[in-house]
């Protein structure tokens, strides 16, 4: 849920991002099969593209949270928080892990990482203003 | 290794992390879940 939420505020800013010479890539765990069907309801700007196998996520060190994340009072509180603004608890897709975090990061042209964020827990994303700034 | 990484199109086609940084940089947005 807070992940859909983080997808819509930065794929709303794509052009910002565009603009300081960034691009933008969505990566998922989805299978294609699911992300196809996922992309014709819902298209994107931007590049969605899916690790099933998780390859990536843990290429780029993004850890498997563990069960008692969910129960803490500050998750808590922000899934109700996004819940009160209307997003959607919405099932997990078939294949997704709900135990693995994400993260941002921001990448050069010859693969150098200039900007890091691993997720500390599921509801927990950097703010767009704060991913333009690492992107300028 | 980083930009080899495989990723999948919803085509199935897997393309290597590098065919998408067509930019100066390239934020990468790795998401829990679609749902």
């Amino acid at each position: 849920m807070p992940c859909r939420a983080h997808l819509g505020e930065v794929t709303a800013r794509a052009d910002d991002f565009r603009s300081l010479g960034c691009g933008l890539l969505i990566v998922t765990q989805a299978r294609p099969d699911i992300l196809a069907g996922f992309l014709a309801r819902y298209p994107q700007p931007v590049p969605v593209v899916g690790d099933p196998e998780r390859v990536a996520y843990q290429a780029f060190g993004l850890e498997r949270t563990s069960w008692w994340t969910f129960f803490r009072p500050g998750v808590i509180w922000r899934y109700l928080k996004h819940m009160f603004h209307g997003v959607r608890v919405r099932k997990p897709y078939d294949g997704e892990d709900v135990r693995q975090l994400g993260g941002d990061f921001i990448l050069t042209r010859n693969g150098d990482v200039v900007y890091t964020y691993r997720d500390p827990d599921p509801t927990r994303r950097p703010t767009v203003e704060e991913l333009l700034r690492a992107a300028s | 290794m980083t930009l080899s990484l495989p990723l999948m199109l919803a085509t199935g086609e897997v393309v290597p992390l590098s065919s998408f940084l067509t930019t100066d940089k390239l934020l990468l947005v790795f998401l829990r879940h679609l749902a």
